[in-house]
């Protein structure tokens, strides 16, 4: 008799403790731990007011600066993610090819007074030169390194795309020298002005405002033109949009040219702001877009801008105000610790990102 | 070809001699690329996917014209650089390239027509070369490639051959080899060559005239070659044994019986390698279960790693201890990778935590024991009397706290899949890295000063902070770590983890618990890599944060898929190629990333599998292939993803 209530017993304790939700229970508890270590360090640095308001304004600016620049890489990976599933690692070098080229362009144009003579002309032209360089870049990636693997597992993609990025990156060593070179000053991006008290520098609303025409560009290319609309359908499923006459390859390399194109338009941007470039300039910033991406809701192109810019405003303001609370000298040194610990938050707690529905586990 | 030039390769190649005065390896570079041209050109032209063939004056044709456009290509670029200066830009794209290696040293109007003019010849030759019968072809180019390879290795060799005691100055002369020497290599490669080209018919002719073979035409019965191999292999790994016992209590050991253990273990490996073949049909089956000739073959290139260090001078032992750091590596990211298919690209976050306990535990300036002493991290140079413990007690603390590591790390990462977990894992790593050399963690780590003072394991007599005998400690490991992950593969852990990488969904539904098996991974790998951490700050008595970046993950990563994800044999193979050869060729060092970045996507390509693939993989990868042209064939479209049903408007979610 008791034999048997053991028995009956057994399944129902294991089914008992197998019901109780423990990952939502992990999850809970560290999510209030975190809440808890935020507030309180955000609370401690505030009454230690060491920074006054203009401060914070700066620092929101300059992440609001940064994040137009990995916004617009964002976009790359995912347009691409949301067509191959493809983790194109060597985005962030596409990024540094353009950026790194066109540097020889600003010289030429710099010797010849062009630069600072007819300013509009000559961005001008370092815009096209750095997208055009940055989509053939692009265009010559998909072609060598991703086609002959269409259709293979994932993981050997990705691992191609790793090898790919270390190719490139060492190659354009190879080709311009692996010191950091600056750019030739160009006048008219200098210079501050205030608005709502607070000061800002020409060149980041030059860069926040340039992003953001690239941004609104891009998603009316995607949802009103044709190719856009190929490009979705491809995206969702391959086969389908075969069957119904798009020629799947070609969107493909489509949609790498675009990403190329704005990789370029990107490190201008990020030139533009920084002022340096070198052969390994593309790899911090490629991953820090890859973690918009994410945060965004990979696939989804308002999401990477929104994440992007999220993303520079937490890595700008986050580590000051967090953490000078918390006591731990020089804080900015941990800031891609920030960018990192957002990305594996966003996919623990909202895996689809922030404009992905909780259904879709695309993780 | 430009592309090469413009890296900066050319000029980096011409620095190193082959033919002392007569050649360096810049011109042969293009020497080479034009002959490949040629014989590329003269290939069996495919139509619709059949070979036809194509008779021999078309090919040579084919070649010629193959060769004059790669040579017109070349010469154009010449005449446009020197009329156009771009050396602004490419800064690799020096006068001496473009001057001497390119133009031959000629008026640039010239060497661009002398470049066609050589173009042309070469490529002939590459396209006749194409003509010849493929056994002599064979031997002809293994001349060439030992030439060569001789002559690369020219700091190597002849380290080894002074240590042994021979004379070398017939062969090399000032960082080359002598023209004799560069012909008796030629040879030398072509007999060798030639030896295993045309081994069963050589073979059977020995066992022809000695009658044992009988009439079945078979070589010596695989029962001798077994025994034979299986002897010699034991004689020479007991010869090296002996050897290295006397190199370790400091007697200088006899370059003649040095010798005689080098011989025996090449003929007993050779041996085996026929037998092996001859029994599992060519290698199909592994060499699992390979027999007494099998084992012969382990203890004869075991015999042959026991006594590399005495032969090769302490410089070099040097790099063999780099050598077996990074292939416990690469089998310990070979269980998180090759067997649970967990993409780690933050591996080197447990070489930094082994590295870094170790330091802490057994270093005179660790912050455990200084802190009495006084300021640490303020870049004083206070040390302590004695290490906090023993590197032998620190072993096991640190693998404790390397399973530790390893759980945390993968705990939060456990729902991820594929691809996300590939960046994520990256993000931990360079997370590591930061705080490593952060301001904040300082006062305990060192922060950018590192850690100084790590003391060598005792007992003292045996000298552990010698390279040479430090190696034999981490061969002892490597040995563990590989029986353990070779007894792993097969275990039901092992099969967990296959099921696992082959398709989560379904090995969950088959009640393997998804959750414990990619903790065990994690734990198990982290434990490996620490262990290869530990024996780092051994090795260098001093760590840095500089050690522990992404380099190494990318270095372990690449070594582990060019030997072959999943195959022991192969992690070893490819941490000897990958971190040895730059070793070796220190000339070449700055280029590494390069090649690891071409072979990574090249291997990708070409031969997923690896090098030396491990039979399962080789399976799994083939058979999707398949399917995928198969699906081609159903649907008349480039490769789609395999296996994948997914509702439109709705996310995909396979792995």
């Amino acid at each position: 008799m008791s034999e048997a209530t053991t028995a009956v017993e057994e399944p129902t304790r294991r089914l008992f403790l197998e019901r109780v939700p423990w990952r939502a229970i992990v999850l809970i508890g560290l999510g209030a731990i975190l809440l808890v270590g935020i507030t309180l360090g955000t609370a401690a640095t505030l009454e230690q007011g060491r920074l006054t308001g203009a401060n914070w304004g700066r620092l929101v600016v300059g992440g609001l600066t940064r994040g137009s620049v990995y916004a617009i890489i964002a976009v790359g990976y995912t347009l691409v993610y949301g067509i191959l599933f493809l983790i194109n690692f060597a985005h962030g070098e596409v990024f540094m090819a353009g950026a790194f080229s066109t540097l020889f362009v600003a010289r030429a144009l710099d010797e010849a007074g062009l630069l600072n003579g007819n300013p509009i002309l000559s961005i001008g032209i370092l815009f096209a030169s750095s997208m055009l360089i940055s989509m053939v870049v692009a265009i010559v990636l998909e072609r060598v390194a991703y086609r002959p693997l269409r259709g293979s597992p994932r993981l050997i993609l990705l691992i191609t795309a790793i090898g790919a990025s270390l190719f490139l990156q060492n190659s354009f060593r190879g080709f311009y020298g692996a010191g950091s070179t600056a750019y030739p000053r160009i006048d008219i991006l200098t210079g501050r002005m205030a608005i709502f008290g607070v000061r800002i520098q020409r060149v980041e609303l030059i860069v926040i405002i340039g992003a953001l025409i690239l941004m609104v560009g891009l998603y009316l290319f995607i949802e009103r033109t044709k190719t856009g609309r190929a490009m979705r359908a491809v995206g969702e499923d391959k086969e389908i949009a075969a069957l119904m006459g798009i020629d799947v390859d070609r969107v493909i390399v489509t949609t790498f040219a675009i990403g190329g194109l704005l990789a370029g338009a990107a490190g201008i941007l990020f030139v533009f702001v920084f002022n340096q470039v070198n052969y390994f300039m593309g790899f911090v910033p490629g991953i820090k877009a890859f973690t918009a991406a994410v945060l965004g809701g990979i696939g989804n192109v308002l999401g990477a801008g929104i994440g992007g810019i999220l993303l520079g405003i937490l890595e700008s303001v986050g580590p000051r105000l967090v953490l000078t609370g918390a006591g731990i000298p020089s804080p900015d040194q941990l800031q891609p610790v920030v960018a990192f610990g957002v990305l594996v938050l966003v996919l623990l707690f909202r895996p689809g990102g922030i404009l992905g529905s909780e259904e879709e586990k695309r993780a | 070809v430009i592309y090469v030039a413009a890296v900066g390769l050319v000029e980096r190649f011409n620095g190193t001699n082959v033919i002392t005065g007569v050649i360096t390896l810049g011109p042969i570079f293009f020497l080479a690329a034009m002959l490949f041209t040629g014989y590329l050109a003269a290939r069996d032209p495919k139509v619709d996917g059949q070979v036809v063939s194509v008779p021999a004056r078309d090919r040579l044709v084919t070649g010629v014209v193959a060769g004059a456009v790669t040579g017109v290509v070349v010469g154009a670029f010449v005449l446009l650089f020197n009329a156009v200066n771009i050396r602004d830009i490419f800064v690799s794209l020096s006068p001496v390239v473009l001057g001497d290696i390119l133009t031959f040293g000629q008026e640039p109007a010239v060497g661009a027509l002398l470049q066609v003019g050589v173009a042309v010849v070469l490529a002939l030759a590459g396209a006749s070369l194409r003509l010849l019968n493929p056994a002599n072809r064979k031997p002809f180019l293994a001349g060439l490639g030992t030439m060569l390879i001789v002559g690369v290795m020219e700091r190597l060799l002849r380290v080894m051959l002074d240590t042994l005691g021979l004379e070398t100055d017939w062969l090399y002369r000032r960082g080359g080899l002598t023209i004799p020497g560069a012909i008796a290599m030629f040879v030398v490669g072509a007999v060798v060559s030639y030896l295993t080209t045309h081994r069963e018919t050589i073979f059977q002719r020995l066992a022809g005239d000695r009658r044992i073979g009988g009439g079945d035409g078979g070589a010596l019965p695989p029962s001798t070659q077994e025994n034979l191999a299986f002897g010699l292999g034991l004689a020479s790994l007991a010869l090296s044994g002996f050897l290295a016992v006397q190199g370790l209590v400091g007697e200088q050991a006899a370059g003649a019986l040095l010798i005689l253990a080098l011989v025996i273990g090449l003929v007993a490996i050779v041996v085996a390698t026929v037998t092996v073949r001859k029994r599992t049909g060519g290698g199909a089956r592994g060499s699992v279960r390979a027999g007494r000739a099998g084992i012969g073959f382990f203890a004869a290139v075991a015999g042959l790693f026991v006594i590399v260090p005495l032969i090769v001078g302490v410089f070099l032992s040097h790099a063999m201890v780099t050598i077996g750091i990074y292939v416990l590596l690469g089998l310990g990211l070979n269980i998180v990778v090759g067997y649970a298919g967990l993409l780690d690209l933050g591996y080197v976050a447990f070489f930094a935590v082994g590295a870094y306990s170790m330091a802490l535990f057994t270093a005179l300036q660790s912050s455990l024991v200084t802190e009495g002493v006084g300021e640490f991290g303020s870049g004083s140079q206070v040390a302590a009397e004695q290490p906090w413990t023993s590197f032998w007690v620190a072993l096991p603390l640190v693998i404790v706290i390397a399973v530790i590591a390893g759980v945390l790390i993968g705990a939060p990462v456990l729902r991820l899949r594929g691809d996300y977990l590939a960046i994520v894992t990256l993000g931990f790593g360079e997370i590591v890295r930061v705080i490593v050399r952060s301001d904040w963690a300082a006062p305990f780590l060192g922060g950018s000063q590192g850690i100084k003072q790590v003391q060598p394991p005792p007992p003292e007599a045996l000298d552990f902070g010698s390279p040479q005998n430090l190696y034999y400690l981490v061969l002892a490991f490597i040995l563990l770590a590989i029986y353990v992950s070779w007894r792993l593969q097969y275990s039901r852990v092992g099969r967990a983890w296959a099921a696992m990488r082959e398709d989560e969904d379904v090995a969950e539904a088959m009640g393997v618990s998804v959750i414990k098996y990619k903790l065990l991974a994690f734990a198990m790998g982290a434990a490996v890599g620490c262990l290869s951490g530990a024996f780092f700050a051994v090795q260098l008595s001093v760590i840095t944060p500089d050690s522990f970046e992404l380099l190494v993950s990318i270095t372990v990563l690449a070594a582990i898929i060019l030997g072959g994800i999943g195959s022991i044999p192969g992690v070893i193979i490819g941490a000897v190629v990958l971190v040895g050869l730059p070793e070796v060729l220190r000339d070449f060092a700055e280029y590494r990333l390069l090649f690891y970045g071409a072979i990574l996507v090249g291997i990708m390509i070409l031969r997923p599998e690896g090098l030396i693939a491990s039979a399962r993989r080789r399976r799994e990868l083939h058979e999707k292939e398949g399917e995928s042209e198969q699906f081609e064939e159903e649907f008349g479209m480039g490769g789609p993803e395999p296996a994948v049903t997914a509702t439109p408007g709705e996310a995909r979610q396979e792995t």
